[in-house]
Parts: C-alpha cells; structure tokens; sequence
C-alpha cells in the first residue's frame, strides 16, 4: 500500500497534509507523534471513514481514495477503534461471527445463520487465538475492559484482513494485557502486515519493524526504531524527554 | 423422534402462539379478535424495523394505509379477486417503503422519525383532497363488495368467523416468513445495525442497503395487515393513512416489548381487547385505557414480554443493558 500526496481539510484545518507513505507486505509500522499531529485521521482515511480532500491510496494496483469504508474492507483494510466499538448487547461469540459472515454470506435471507459451519469454525479459531474461547456465551457489555479490547481486534480479524490497522490496542490496558497484546500483534504479523498508532513508547520500541513520525499533520521523519530514538528532530517534537 | 422433540423445542414458542390465536374467538368476540390479527400483523412488521433493526418510524400508517388503499382500489374499480387485491396492497406499501427508506436512510434517531412521519402525513393529504375522486377524501373508499374467496377452495368472507380464519391462516404465513427471515444469515445482521451499525459497517457490510431493505421488509408486512384491514372492514377509513395509526404500531410494540418476537402481537392483544371492551361501556373510554397503559409500562417496564423474559434472563445470568435504554442513546446520536 502506498498514499501520494495524502491530504484532508477540516474547514481550513490541514488534519493530514500531504503525506506520502509507503507500507511493506508483512511488516509491523507504528505511526507516532505527539496529540493532534493527525495520525487517527490519517488511519481513518486509510481505512476509508473519512474521504480525502486530496491525493490518492493505492492498494494492489488501484487507488482506493474515496471508496466506500465497507468496500475497502472487503479489499482487506481493516481498523480497529481506538475506542472500543462492538456489539454491546450479544455474545462474545455472536460479535464475531456477525464479521466473520461478511466473507461467506451476505445476502441469504432463507438459510439458517445459526447452521454455517464454515463461519462457526472460522469464529472458534478466532476465540482461540484472541483467548476467549472460554467465554464466548457472555454478553459482550458484560467483559472486563481488556477483554473488550480483545474482542474488538477479534472484530477486526474476522473480516480476514491484509492489512490491519490497529488504532492504540493497548489503550487503558494493565502492563500484563498489554504485554499479551504485543505478543499477539507479533503472532498476527507472521500472516498479515499491521500498522499501529500507539502513545506506548516501550510497545512502538518492542514491536516495530519500521516507524513513521507524524507532526502537524505531515511526515516528520521515517525509520527502523534506533534511527527514529536517535533523530534530532523527533527528539525535539515528541520524544522529549525519553 | 428424537427430531420431532427437538423441532418440537425449538419452536415451542411459535406452537403456543398459534394456539393462542386459534382459540381466540371461542373466549373474545370475533371482530375484536379479528382486529387484533390485523394490528397485530401491523406491529410486528413495524417491530422488524423498530426492534431488531433500531430504525424508529413515525410514519408507517403510511404503508398501513397504502396497503389498505391498494387493496381498495383493487376491488372498487377493477374488481380484482381477494388474492390480487391483497397482493396490489402489499406491493404498494413495499414500493412506497423502499423509496421513502431510501431517501430518509442516511438520517438517524429522531430525524429520521420525523421525516418518515412527514411523508406519511404526505399520503394522508393527498388522499384527503387531491385524490379525492379515486379515494372518496374524507368519507374514505366505500362500496367494496362483498367478497369470498374462490381458489383453492370457496371460503364465505361475510361470515365473521370464516373471515377470522382467513386472516389468520394469512397472519400465520407471515409469521412464519418473517420469524424465518429474522433467523437468516442476513436478518442475523439486524441487530448489529440496531446495537453498533458503525461497526458493521467497518466489518464490510453495507448498512444503509441492509436498513432499507430491513425497513421495506417492515412496510411489506405494514401494507399486508392494511390490505386485511380493508377486506375485514368493507371500506377504506380515511384515518388509516392519519398519523395516529403510526403511533398505534409504535405503542404496541413498546407494551408487548421491543425486540421480542411475539411482543408487538401481544401488545396489539392488549391495546385492541381494552380500546373495544371499554369504549362500548364509556363514553370517555381514552382517559381509562390511557390509564391503563401507563399502568402497565410501570409494571412491565420493557413490555409485556420484554421484561418478562429479562426477569427469566436474571434468573439465570447476568444482564446487559435494556434494549429500550440503548434505543435512547441511539436517538441523543
């Protein structure tokens, strides 16, 4: 995937501005920055939520701006919210087969959606690997908050992603949810390419192959993990301290 | 055997409510039951978009009345068989509902209430004076013949109870149509839209096509109970286009429980045995079945079925969040 020029404008406010950006097949790409330097608007056009004012998303030999979120995610971009979004009031299991089914049926109005094996299994795998299997009966408002975040990027998964978007997975989570996470987001990146935007430092410096500095909207700088820490620039505006 | 049981289990629910219905006219009188088949009919359709899709509508007299309407002007001017009238009357209101669903879809919670209500008010205009002609206006359609049906076999409509049988017999298909329609691997998709559509739609579905095929599947079932409406009647009233009648479906729905399957049909039971027992004794009746509504929605705060089955649900585990709750927060969106 490759962006050209990517920009948006919110009544005047260059959110995104003009950023170019080229993903390998397979890697683990963080998008840092400090607050406001657009990197969940910049993950929210890529994944479609959001139209471009300008420039162009090319995936698989097509640009993409400006299609349909649904569509793109049957192209194989997915997000997960930064904010946790399921489905409140249905099962664990239920959350995640209502996305698994996207692959295998959509407009059946006779069949039984109980009886799709191929979904049912597709959805035990995914417990599985998320390490819900056991409570995959709990109404899904019902989980702790960590669990809930397991859920969402189970969400995400069903959809068979190529590309996942993670918007800060390990947001409010305890240093052990957040040391399984990463494990996790390693585990994924052996199939699939995945992009983050994460405030935790020792997650972006444990798990990237590669990283992207966002400020006011643009790229600041891009590298592997030692070149970014040792980055003037990305020193002054963001690292700071650390 | 084994298969019989387990059929037998699974639609337990289903058995007993037709049981329920088939006895019906042996306890309460024929017509009353009669019209409880109609609006109940009318509800659960209105409960497809309401309680499992989360679509609220102020507005669905409006396919209420066009089925009646259609069915109407079916038999009055091309003397079409009892079949065809309620097919006309079905297919008008899923035709009108499919256009209108697909204008309002992109506005959400109350905007959208309210543009479908204005559309209906539209219907009921045009009806009232413009159409005057074909409509009868304020009189409403008269001079339906009588009617039977002939295929497959010769059924009496004028006899009370025949004509109860008749509705039922079209009730119950429906019943079983839409309860299907619900377990399906696309209707299973309803309730995502009503309990996060943002999300289904970030997992690849596309939810303003889902909602208005959901809410013409609604207006379908709207203009079938409308077009029973008009042979149990004779004639086509005026006010089955009028803005009242929406808000008929919605009370219903929320007294027999939103959400749950056989909810709307018990609340439409409940809303037309009070309004016809008690207005043949007072004069005021409104003010007492009013009453008694407000009773019942503080005893039964989710509905009838509603919060019975929540208290079922208590019993065994843990419960989420009311489906009525969640509604208000979809509205303040």
């Amino acid at each position: 995937m490759e962006t050209k020029d990517l920009s948006i404008n919110f009544n005047g406010l260059k959110a995104v501005d003009g950023v170019n950006f080229r993903l390998r097949e397979g890697e683990i790409r963080s998008v840092i920055g400090p607050n406001g330097a657009g990197k969940t608007t910049f993950f929210n056009l890529l994944a479609g939520n959001l139209r471009p004012t300008k420039g162009e998303i090319w995936f698989r030999g097509k640009n993409i701006a400006g299609v349909p979120q649904y569509k793109i995610c049957r192209k194989g971009i997915t997000k997960s919210h930064q904010i946790t979004s399921i489905f409140p009031a249905l099962s664990v299991f239920e959350n995640i087969r209502l996305s698994a089914q996207m692959r295998v049926t959509q407009y059946n109005f006779w069949g039984k959606y109980r009886r799709i094996s191929k979904v049912n299994e597709k959805v035990m795998g995914i417990l599985e690997e998320i390490g819900l299997t056991d409570k995959k009966d709990r109404v899904a408002a019902n989980l702790p908050y960590g669990d809930q975040r397991y859920l969402e990027i189970g969400i995400t998964l069903a959809t068979d992603p190529v590309i996942l978007l993670l918007d800060e997975p390990t947001a409010g989570m305890t240093p052990a949810e957040t040391r399984e996470t990463m494990k996790l987001i390693q585990n994924l990146a052996k199939k699939l390419t995945i992009v983050i935007v994460e405030h935790d430092m020792s997650v972006v410096w444990g798990i990237s192959h590669y990283i992207t500095v966002l400020h006011n909207g643009a790229t600041l700088a891009e590298g592997t993990p030692p070149e970014i820490k040792n980055d003037d620039d990305v020193r002054r505006v963001y690292l700071g301290g650390h | 055997m084994g298969i019989l049981k387990n059929i037998a289990d699974k639609y337990r629910h289903i058995f007993l409510a037709f049981l329920i219905l088939l006895c019906m006219p042996a306890v309460i009188p024929v017509p009353t039951a009669s019209t409880i088949l109609i609006y109940g009919l009318y509800a659960l359709g209105y409960n497809i978009a309401l309680g499992y899709t989360g679509m609220l509508s102020f507005g669905h007299a409006a396919f209420f009345g066009l089925g009646a309407y259609g069915a109407g002007i079916a038999f009055r001017y091309f003397n079409a068989s009892v079949w065809s009238s309620l097919l006309t009357g079905a297919a008008l209101a899923t035709f009108f509902s499919l256009i209108i669903g697909a204008l309002c879809v992109r506005k959400r919670g109350v905007y959208f209430a309210l543009l479908i209500a204005a559309f209906g008010q539209m219907f009921y205009f045009l009806a009232l004076s413009p159409l005057k002609r074909i409509t009868g206006g304020e009189d409403g359609l008269r001079g339906i013949p009588v009617l039977s049906v002939e295929t497959p076999f010769h059924v009496n409509l004028a006899d009370p109870i025949s004509l109860y049988f008749f509705i039922l017999v079209i009730v119950a298909i429906s019943i079983l149509v839409m309860h299907r329609f619900l377990q399906s691997p696309f209707g299973s998709l309803l309730q995502g839209i009503r309990e996060n559509e943002k999300r289904l739609r970030a997992c690849g579905y596309n939810t303003n096509f889902i909602k208005v095929f959901s809410f013409s599947v609604s207006g379908l079932f709207a203009g079938l109970a409308g077009a029973l409406y008009t042979i149990f009647l004779g004639y086509v009233p005026l006010n089955s286009l009028y803005w009242l009648t929406s808000g008929t479906a919605l009370l219903m729905t929320l007294l027999g429980g939103v959400g749950t399957f056989f909810g709307p049909l018990l609340g439409a039971g409940i809303f037309i045995y009070f309004e016809d027992t008690i207005s043949a004794i007072v004069a005021r009746w409104e003010i007492i079945v009013g009453g008694m509504f407000v009773f019942l929605i503080l005893v039964f705060p989710e509905g009838v079925l509603g919060t019975i089955r929540k208290k079922m649900e208590q019993f065994g585990q843990t419960e989420s969040k009311s489906v009525q709750e969640r509604m208000l927060n979809w509205l303040k969106k």
